[in-house]
């Protein structure tokens, strides 16, 4: 914060009063972890030995109230404010570019309601995902988002960055379970949104503050949909000969509405490099899918009919149930160390997603630019296409070079200049900037460029919630707090 | 840092990871992310790899903990987060670092009687009386053991493992020493444990600080003793819910969650862990007809009340928070009784349960 000690110390005064002195941090022993997350920026720079930007202070609101309260005193001081969920998210989200306040939302951990009548449970955004998930279990229910980061992410930041599960493909993405919202607006408002999300009762603001990561509003309660835990959950594995034949398996799949639970399916190399190392299954050729269903028995058994036909139709060679189940078992170890992708090497997810017909251009565009741009860097290419929709599907590519510059000045420009021509061949062949990781830092100078001239509805509702730009600032394509 | 450098490389693997759960037991209670195993392991790296030195902070922060029995729960590859918590602490210790709070808890540890161990081949070591302080749930112990046809000298003495768990071996080892002498001395050919605290002590750490048992000593929980021993009629309990209290998670068999906790299940309650130390009350439990509860909120199996690795005596407000947690739990799965075999968590749960309707057992009390 460019304020003077003085005024920080009085900032701070003020804080406590709201939050709690025990909930007011400024040590740095604890506020080191609250300016990393899971993008590589922050972890490079502090795998070498330096720091990310860190908060000038970390508070953790026990309540609505308090979020509002912490809200108003920023806005009058023109301090950032940096919501902060479970410190999970790949894109540097959370990183405080500015300072200023960093708002721990963790202490609104509670579940309001299990509504059995409607299947939907209501809780604050501050719910640990895997804490919610047992919650409706209990009840017999599931909240079938089932990210990688469950045991880290909370319910507000699946939807502040409009996260994926595992089963998104039948059950939809974060955004797609929400009903409502309880948000507090830039200025410390609390608003509800519509009590439902399908309406004729204009144009709808639910959708405004999902995926916004903070910058129209904090998260502080929401409702969602949530499902019955299934009778049976089955899952098979196939080895196509190329992933054009897995891509068109996939496509039909979807077109005919056959409900799959998850359909995964690596590129070649994924096949090989992934798939092999981490579930052991004896592959090395071809193009590997998992899919599965869920539901009441006999449903699951019609719906595996088709979609095997499919498969078989496509050359699909059956590798059983095992390596099927093997790989929902385990479908967590590729994020997790010793196996996730780790430092020195730089990385990344260059996730997307687009219409069927525009998916194999754009990945073999991206590879081929990609490949051939960074040659003196070896830089490898490989995807797997794992949240499917009935129009398109997403490729969960990534990019990996093993030995980039040790220089972090060098190495984050190369890093940039990367995502520059990744995310520019993203937009060019149709797709997007990001399916479900989202913006934060790392994707926010490429807001603009994605939208175009649309850019303007998101500024004009920025300039009018957030006037001071308080909100989360450095990303989704706005500066600093004015 | 020479105990904390034999985990250099399983923290620099683990130095970043959000998936191995943010939550710690205190962390669940107190939200802070630097009480997270995340925040913890990155610090730990960084001490481990000489990019920062201990400050105070950082001091207290690793002792604002306990030896975390959860983590490997949600880590597919089950880092043993708690091994490099003791080490660390040994380090701390060792260079003079420690808290004025955990420099007292340990002094009071030290300055602890233990008379002469009693000749018996049966031995009743009550370890975990001892750390309390308090003989009040001997009585009930030596009972079920007398109703069990079990005939047994019992033998109040610190056994090393409170001071082991905050990192000051020194002490632990010249009571560690003393008991492994009182026990070869006193001629027992069975130990049996008060609590899954003394098991530890005597199963693992005593191992660790290179203490040698008599070869031919066999130790034992008293809930298997108990279980082995006694056949209880059916009786109204009312609804159980049982704690299993931290170190039982150190020293079975086949830890709880074995395997990696995924959404999308319910899990039986076997998931949640196998092996005597867990199944030994259960068994105890079903004879009695008793009708049980347990939570599919992992969080709470094999998980702290505040009373185990002294965390009552250093942080008494977190480990007050920690007991209020598991009672809450307890009572909103609709529990009426808490039962746990462990000296130390029943005398810490039954003193924080006093203003509540759920009562609190220790698991021989059930049969005096």
């Amino acid at each position: 914060m460019n304020i003077s000690d003085m005024q920080f110390k009085m900032i701070l005064h003020e804080l406590a009063g709201i939050v709690g002195r025990e909930h007011t941090l400024t040590a740095k022993a604890d506020i080191t972890i609250y300016g990393v997350d899971y993008f590589w920026l922050p972890r490079m720079l502090v795998d070498r030995g330096t720091l990310p930007p860190l908060p000038d202070v970390v508070v953790l609101p026990g309540s609505v109230e308090e979020v509002s309260e912490v809200i108003k005193m920023a806005n009058l001081y023109h301090v950032p404010v940096i919501p902060w969920g479970g410190g999970s998210g790949s894109q540097g989200g959370i990183m405080p570019v500015y300072g200023g306040i960093i708002m721990d939302m963790k202490r609104l951990n509670q579940v309001i309601e299990i509504n059995e009548t409607d299947g939907t449970t209501t809780a604050q955004a501050g719910i640990n995902g895997y804490d919610l998930e047992c919650a409706v279990n209990e009840a017999g229910w599931t909240f079938p988002h089932y990210p990688a980061s469950i045991h880290s992410a909370t319910l507000g930041g699946y939807l502040a960055c409009r996260g994926s599960g595992t089963i998104s493909t039948k059950y939809g993405k974060a955004e797609d379970m929400v009903l409502s919202m309880q948000v507090v607006l830039p200025n410390g408002d609390i608003i509800r949104t519509l009590p439902v999300p399908n309406h004729a009762a204009g144009p709808g603001i639910l959708q405004l503050f999902v995926g916004a990561e903070g910058s129209f509003g904090t998260i502080t309660e929401a409702t969602v949909r949530i499902e019955r835990l299934p009778e049976v959950r089955r899952f098979r594995s196939y080895l196509f000969p190329d992933m054009h034949a897995g891509l068109e398996a996939g496509r039909r799949i979807m077109l005919d509405r056959l409900q799959p639970l998850v359909i995964r399916l690596y590129d070649e190399r994924s096949t090989i490099k992934t798939v092999r190392r981490v579930l052991g299954a004896e592959v090395d050729h071809g193009s590997y899918m998992v899919i599965g269903f869920d539901g009441f028995e006999d449903i699951v058994a019609a719906q595996e009919r088709h979609a095997f036909a499919i498969c078989e139709g496509m050359d699909g060679q059956d590798l059983g149930e095992e390596l099927g189940r093997l790989w929902w078992e385990h479908r967590y170890d590729f994020y997790f160390p010793p196996k996730v992708l780790d430092f020195p090497w730089m990385f990344g997810t260059l996730d997307t997603v687009c219409t069927f017909e525009k998916m194999e251009p754009l990945y073999w565009a991206k590879r081929k630019v990609l490949e051939e741009a960074y040659l003196e860097w070896n830089l490898f290419y490989y995807a797997h296409f794992s949240h499917w929709y009935p129009w398109g599907v997403m490729a969960y590519d990534r990019f990996i070079i093993e030995n980039p510059p040790q220089d972090p000045d060098e190495a984050l420009a190369l890093h940039n200049e990367v995502w520059d021509l990744a995310v520019k061949i993203n937009i060019e062949y149709g797709g997007v900037i990001n399916e479900h990781h989202g913006v934060g830092l790392k994707m926010a100078r490429h807001v603009r460029p994605q939208y175009g001239p649309a850019f303007q509805v998101i500024e004009g509702l920025k300039n009018t919630l957030d006037p001071y730009n308080i909100m989360n600032p450095g990303k989704m394509g706005f500066g600093p707090t004015r | 840092m020479k105990h904390l450098e034999a985990h250099k490389r399983a923290l620099y693997e683990l130095r970043f990871s959000p998936m191995c759960k943010p939550a710690t037991e205190v962390a669940n209670l107190t939200q802070l992310e630097s009480h997270t195993v995340r925040a913890r392991t990155m610090m730990l790296w960084r001490i481990a790899w000489g990019i920062i030195d201990w400050g105070p902070r950082e001091a207290e922060l690793l002792y604002e903990s306990t030896l975390d029995s959860i983590s490997c729960a949600f880590d597919v590859f089950h880092y043993p987060i708690h091994q490099y918590m003791l080490d660390a602490r040994a380090d701390i210790w060792e260079a003079g670092l420690a808290p004025e709070n955990v420099k007292q808890a340990v002094g009071r540890d030290a300055a602890s009687e233990a008379g002469d161990c009693p000749e018996s081949d049966i031995l009743l070591l009550a370890g975990e009386v001892a750390q309390l302080g308090d003989d009040a749930l001997l009585g009930p112990m030596e009972a079920a053991l007398r109703a069990a046809a079990v005939d047994s000298a019992t033998w109040v003495a610190p056994t090393g493992a409170l001071s082991y768990a905050l990192g000051a071996w020194d002490v632990a080892e010249a009571q560690a020493r003393r008991v492994a002498d009182g026990i070869h001395g006193g001629g027992a050919r069975t130990v049996i444990a008060d609590g899954p605290e003394t098991a530890w002590a005597l199963t693992r750490i005593y191992a660790a600080l290179g203490i040698e048992m008599p070869d031919d000593v066999t130790v034992v929980l008293l809930s298997e003793v108990l279980a082995d021993h006694l056949t209880p009629g059916e009786r109204d309990l009312g609804v159980v819910f049982v704690h299993d209290s931290r170190p039982a998670y150190l020293i079975s068999a086949e830890e709880p969650l074995h395997t990696a906790i995924l959404p999308g299940y319910t899990e039986d309650e076997l998931t949640f862990g196998k092996g005597p130390v867990y199944e030994a009350p259960r068994r105890l439990l079903g004879a009695m007809g008793a009708e049980r509860v347990h939570g599919t909120w992992t969080r709470a199996l094999a998980k702290t009340c505040g009373a185990d690795d002294g965390l009552w005596l250093t942080h008494p407000d977190l480990a007050k928070g920690l007991a209020a947690q598991r009672l809450d739990h307890a009572e909103y799965l609709g529990a009426t009784i808490v039962v746990t075999d462990s000296p130390l968590a029943a005398a810490w749960l039954a003193k924080h349960a006093a203003e509540r309707e759920v009562e609190v057992k220790l698991l021989s009390e059930l049969f005096v």
